[in-house]
Order: structure tokens, then C-alpha cells, then sequence
């Protein structure tokens, strides 16, 4: 009991108000509502909980090359942006509340039985411009670059394997990252000289320099725990992870004007996920209880996701702090591709700022081995 | 799965507080939110309940702009008309072109719409304990600072608008003493070297003694007021001088002003009235006034700068 009530303080870290800035998502995650701390069965495993790597299937399975690419949502804004103006005061009018993003990245990385890697490249651009009275930019510029390594122990009396029909197993998951990110968090008078010369310049190189880029150097560690019990076609999975514990916060060269990038809030979730398999038809039902070691709206804590799907096509969809979630994934087994829509919080209560987003994915040449 | 329940249970217990930097960003986020719906009021309540120390350049700003909020105040509105139409030809065409403003029309001293502007200006001003823009960039670094500077500016132009509209006495074309009220100059001029001005090159001002009311130099609200509208163009020209606004072409209007506006400034400083144009405080004027010779010194201030300026 000790080593529980040790690791409930020690991982007990700040509270916040506004969006993690996560390195990067699971696209079937995002498509559940994000629901994924007990699911956590793709190639983004170390992003969620490092204890589900007990859970791999094979001895080997590498995923080599797949891009992601994320932004937001225009489609459902359309007359927003018909005639738009080609001046800023005008563009500014039409920015103002809508929250802008745009990503892409990859993560390739392998799992050999209990162990797995991923290394990260992600290009990211946040902007929120509000208050008509005095416009404030919210601006979230990041270039991250890492890798992340983690390893899933079972421990306790039960075990599964690959072939169990039944049992239960309890496992311990612990995950380090190393990860280098380049960019800017700032929030930024509109009419203030930074952003208005930035905006002057012809070139997005020069726009950037503009609005100030610093590179920070963070190391951060993950732990989990999850408890797995199967019976016939049946799973039922918990899963506890404290993410970035303490916080993973990135120490920045000097800079005169201090800027700095977004630190990364530490965060711990508890997942829940059922679900039955039929050969022919299987699905999974999750939720998350996310940022237990924060005061938030518990509606904004709240994710429920669903998974249904035949061989070769998966039906996904999911509820995000109140905001729903759709899409589907083709898995071809040698090609997966995963696109839909989600929405995400942006604000620090519930339903505040809404983003909505599209994402596209595809995980080229994934390949499983066993010896 | 036991070990799992206790485990919830003391994380989902001891959730932590958030530490005052949290609770600030939150309010900042949460305030911003409220402005964009253009509630002013709950912006305020929120920032203000933060329990911030008001050292956060950014809370300063959000909180500075919940306050012109309530004067119904847009910056993008006044950057898009009013900035563009302000006449910069010389400095006597400025100060006609500040009092046609969209937001200038004032029909009363102190109005609700002034007075949310000053208080917006001061929460500005007053966030380092030597007032001005070189104080603010020591404090806050050249990038905030900046921030802060150009929206102190922005604020200054509408309520320096304001006061030369309603204490001059303008009519819609921004001919001073053509308005609805009764005076024909900013103030009575008791001060011979300002007598010597008026009705040379004061404009409608041709007597000593028809002065707005409410600019009496003998109350406590007429110091304080007459102090205002000293600290809105002495602020001006200290944010103008102080802040390189040289590399936007939506700000190089500011520049035009600033180098109309800094005639004022050498006009004053030669006729030995660098005390008061160098002056960025309000307490430091309000207590400056209390000698007969510096109320002196200020009514030649105004006739030389206020009624020569405007006419």
C-alpha cells in the first residue's frame, strides 16, 4: 500500500486552463473521443500508456513510415470564409473566434514483445484570435523532434498470452522521452509591433523569424498501470496513466524577450474499455476519465468512444469533452488509412472553444513477426 | 483490480489546487472568452477575483481592454476608420482631425465612455511605478512592452479625441468653440504670456475668460481634468518617442503623428515648459498645480499647446 499512496503524491502535478500541448495523437484515439487509455492498441501505445505494451500480440511489429495530417475543420465554416478579405483589419474580423490549426507529422517506431519505440517529427501551427476590443493572438508554433521508449512488466500472479481464452493480468508500464521542440507560446496584441510587422513580411520564413521561434530540450516520463481480463471472446480492459509526470518542461536557450515554448502538463487518466470479438464482427466500447490530478469541469474530463468493424474496415466514433467524433479506418494490413472528424476543447471549461478538425493518416509497410 | 480502486480513489481525491499562475491563465482565458461575447463586466469580474499582482504584461493587457470594452471601444473598427483619417498635414490639423473621431462625440464631462478609457489607460500606465515607456520595456522586455505601448497609444489617440471635442467646445467638423456648449477656449488664462497668445494664433479663443467651466483651475476637478488631458498628449509623445514602430505599414501612421505631435513638444520646451511636457504622471501633475506660478505655467502650457493646436 505504501508504493500506491507514494506514487498517488508524487504524481500529483500543476493544474491548468487551457489545451495540453500533446506531441502528438493517436488518429483512431481522436476519432473515439479520445477515449484510448484502455484501447491503446495501435502504433501510438507509448503516447497514451506504456503499460498496454504487455499487451502486444507479436514478437516483432514495426510501423515505418506514417504521416498524419491534421486542420481545422473549414468545411463547416464556408461562409465565414467566402470574399475574404485580402487586408488585415478585414482578415482580422474574419479570424476573430476561430480557432486555427494545422499539423503534420510522423512516428515511426517498433514494438519487440513487452518493449517499444517511437521517434516523433511534428510540425504544428495554433492560432485563437479573440477580444474585438484590444484582438489577442493566442499563438502555439511547434517543431518537435524525439523519441520515446517505454516497456510493459506484467506483475502479479495472472498472465495472458498471445492464445488465452481466459485469465486476467495486471501490468506495470514505465516510458521515457527525450524530445526537442522548437517554436513559440505567446499570446500576442494584434495591433502590438511583433505581429504587425510579422505580417508584413512576404515570406512565411521571415513571418516566422518575425513572431520569434526559441528551441527547448525537455525529458519526461511516463507510468501506467492496466489490468486486462479476458473470457471467450470477451476483453475488459482499466488502465491508469500518469503522463509526463511533473510535467515534461523544456529548457530554452536565452533569449532577450524570453519566449518560450509550450511546457507539457503532466496528466493522469483512467480508461475503461469493453469490448467482444466475433471473427467476423467485433467492437469495443471506452471511456476515459482524463486529468484526475486536476480541478476541471468533469464534463470536460469525460471521453466515450466506440469502435465497430468487420475485417479490413473499422466504423469509429466518440465523444470529446461534450464534442463528437467520427471516422473510419481501412486496414489492409500491409496499408492502413484513417480519416474523419473530431472536435476538441480549446478553452479551460467545458464547451468553451470549440475546434473543429479533420485528420488523415496513413501507416505504410507495417509488418508483424513472430519467431 | 483492488489496488487499482485505491489507487483512483487518493489521485481522484487529492486532485490539486491550482497554484496563481494557473488561476491567472485561466482567468486570462476565460476573461478573453467573455470579451469576444462582449461581456465586459464578467472580464473584469474575473480578472480582477485572479487574485493577480498585475505584473503579467498580458493580464495588464486583458484587463486594460475589459475597460475600453465598456467604452464600447474597437480596436480594429478605430485602426480601419478613424487611424487612417486622422489628418497628419501639421500638428494644428491633428488635433482637429482627433475630435471627428468615430468615438470622440462627448456631450458631458467624466462621461461613463472617458472615464472606462482612462481607467483603461491607467491600468497601463500604472503598471510600472515610473510611468512611461522605457520604464514599461525594462520591466517587461521590448516585445511586451511593445504590446503594451502601442494599445496605451491606441486608447490615448480616442480619449485625447474625446477631451479636445468635449473641452473644446468642436462642432462636427472640428471647429472649436462651434459646438453645442458655451466656451470658445479650453480655459480662463490668467497668465500674461498666454494672454499674449490668445486671438494671435488661438482660433476661435480671442478672450481671456471664456473657458469651459468644468476646466476651472480653481477646483479640484478642474486640476485633475486639466491634468488628464496634459497626461494624454505627454503620454503620447512618450510612447511615440520610445517605441519603433518604423517596420509596419499598418502602424506608420503612428510615426506620421509622432513627428507632428513632437512639435508640440519642442514648441513647449522653448518657451521653458519642459517640466510639464515631459510630466507622465497625473498624481505628479494634480500636485504640481498646487503652487499659483505652476498654475501659470500650465494655462501658457494650454494656450500655446491646447489652443494653438486647435483652433
Amino acid at each position: 500500500m505504501k508504493w500506491l499512496l507514494f506514487l498517488a503524491i508524487f504524481i500529483l502535478g500543476e493544474a491548468h486552463a487551457f489545451d495540453y500541448p500533446y506531441t502528438m495523437r493517436s488518429p483512431k484515439a481522436l476519432l473515439m473521443g479520445d477515449a484510448f487509455t484502455a484501447v491503446n492498441d495501435d502504433e501510438f501505445t507509448l503516447f497514451y500508456n506504456p503499460a498496454s505494451l504487455a499487451r502486444h500480440k507479436a514478437d516483432l511489429t514495426m510501423y515505418p513510415f506514417n504521416p498524419q495530417f491534421h486542420g481545422s475543420n473549414v468545411l463547416n465554416d464556408m461562409d465565414r470564409f467566402k470574399d475574404f478579405p485580402n487586408e488585415p483589419v478585414g482578415a482580422s474580423k474574419v479570424l476573430m473566434n476561430y480557432p486555427a490549426h494545422a499539423s503534420a507529422g510522423i512516428a515511426p517506431g517498433f514494438k519487440i514483445f513487452n518493449v517499444g519505440v517511437s521517434f516523433l517529427a511534428n510540425e504544428s501551427f495554433d492560432a485563437l484570435l479573440r477580444n474585438p476590443s484590444h484582438p489577442m493572438l493566442d499563438l502555439d508554433l511547434k517543431s518537435d523532434r524525439g523519441v520515446m521508449m517505454g516497456v510493459g512488466i506484467p506483475i502479479g500472479p495472472g498472465r495472458l498470452s498471445k492464445k488465452s481464452q481466459s485469465g486476467s493480468q495486471t501490468t506495470l508500464g514505465l516510458g521515457a522521452k527525450y524530445i526537442e521542440r522548437t517554436g513559440v507560446r505567446d499570446t500576442l496584441a494584434l495591433a502590438g509591433p511583433t505581429v504587425l510587422e510579422s505580417l508584413d513580411q512576404d515570406e512565411l520564413d521571415k513571418l516566422l523569424k518575425s513572431l520569434g521561434r526559441v528551441k527547448g530540450i525537455g525529458y519526461g516520463f511516463d507510468a501506467g498501470l492496466e489490468h486486462v481480463v479476458r473470457s471467450g471472446n470477451s476483453q475488459y480492459i482499466f488502465g491508469l496513466s500518469a503522463l509526463d509526470i511533473t510535467g515534461t518542461k523544456f529548457k530554452e536557450e536565452y533569449n532577450d524577450n524570453k519566449l518560450q515554448v509550450s511546457d507539457i502538463r503532466d496528466q493522469v487518466n483512467l480508461g475503461m474499455a469493453a469490448g467482444q470479438n466475433f471473427s467476423l464482427f467485433h467492437y469495443i466500447l471506452s471511456a476515459d476519465v482524463r486529468g484526475l490530478n486536476e480541478q476541471v469541469d468533469f464534463g470536460k474530463r469525460l471521453r466515450l468512444g466506440a469502435e465497430i468493424g468487420v475485417p479490413g474496415v473499422k466504423l469509429l466514433a466518440g465523444m470529446n469533452s461534450g464534442y463528437y467524433s467520427y471516422g473510419a479506418m481501412l486496414d489492409l494490413n500491409f496499408m492502413k488509412v484513417t480519416t474523419g472528424f473530431y472536435d476538441v476543447e480549446l478553452g479551460s471549461k467545458y464547451k468553451q472553444i470549440k475546434s473543429r478538425r479533420f485528420v488523415i493518416y496513413l501507416s505504410l509497410f507495417d509488418f508483424s513477426f513472430d519467431a | 483490480m483492488r489496488n487499482f480502486l485505491i489507487l483512483f480513489i487518493l489521485i481522484f481525491l487529492s486532485a490539486c489546487a491550482q497554484n496563481p499562475q494557473e488561476k491567472l491563465a485561466e482567468a486570462i482565458d476565460r476573461a478573453l472568452s467573455h470579451l469576444s461575447a462582449g461581456d465586459c463586466d464578467a472580464a473584469i469580474d474575473v480578472l480582477e477575483d485572479s487574485g493577480s499582482d498585475g505584473k503579467d504584461p498580458v493580464y495588464i493587457q486583458v484587463l486594460s481592454s475589459a475597460y475600453a470594452c465598456k467604452a464600447e471601444f474597437d480596436e480594429i473598427e478605430f485602426i480601419s476608420d478613424d487611424l487612417s483619417a486622422i489628418d497628419t498635414t501639421s500638428s494644428a490639423t491633428i488635433m482637429k482631425s482627433l475630435t471627428i473621431m468615430s468615438l470622440s462625440t462627448e456631450t458631458a464631462a467624466d462621461s461613463a465612455d472617458y472615464t472606462n478609457l482612462r481607467t483603461a489607460i491607467n491600468t497601463i500606465l500604472n503598471s510600472t511605478s515610473t510611468i512611461g515607456q522605457v520604464a514599461r520595456t525594462t520591466k517587461f522586455g521590448t516585445r511586451k512592452a511593445g504590446d503594451l505601448g502601442v494599445q496605451a497609444l491606441i486608447l490615448n489617440i480616442v480619449n485625447f479625441g474625446k477631451f479636445l471635442h468635449y473641452y473644446g467646445n468642436v462642432n462636427a467638423t472640428g471647429v472649436k468653440g462651434g459646438g453645442s456648449g458655451t466656451n470658445s477656449c479650453f480655459l480662463n488664462y490668467n497668465d500674461p504670456r498666454a494672454q499674449a497668445l490668445t486671438g494671435v494664433s488661438t482660433g476661435a479663443c480671442t478672450v481671456d475668460n471664456d473657458g469651459s467651466i468644468v476646466l476651472d483651475q480653481t477646483t479640484a476637478a478642474g486640476k485633475r481634468r486639466i491634468c488628464e488631458g496634459t497626461m494624454l498628449l505627454t503620454n503620447t509623445i512618450d510612447i511615440l518617442d520610445n517605441l519603433d514602430l518604423s517596420n509596419s505599414s499598418t502602424l506608420s501612421k503612428l510615426e506620421d503623428i509622432s513627428a507632428q505631435v513632437n512639435n508640440f513638444k519642442t514648441a513647449a520646451t522653448a518657451a521653458g515648459l519642459g517640466t510639464i511636457i515631459n510630466m507622465t504622471s497625473q498624481s505628479e501633475c494634480e500636485t504640481y498645480l498646487q503652487t499659483p506660478a505652476q498654475l501659470l505655467d500650465m494655462e501658457y502650457f494650454y494656450a500655446l499647446v491646447f489652443e494653438t493646436g486647435l483652433q
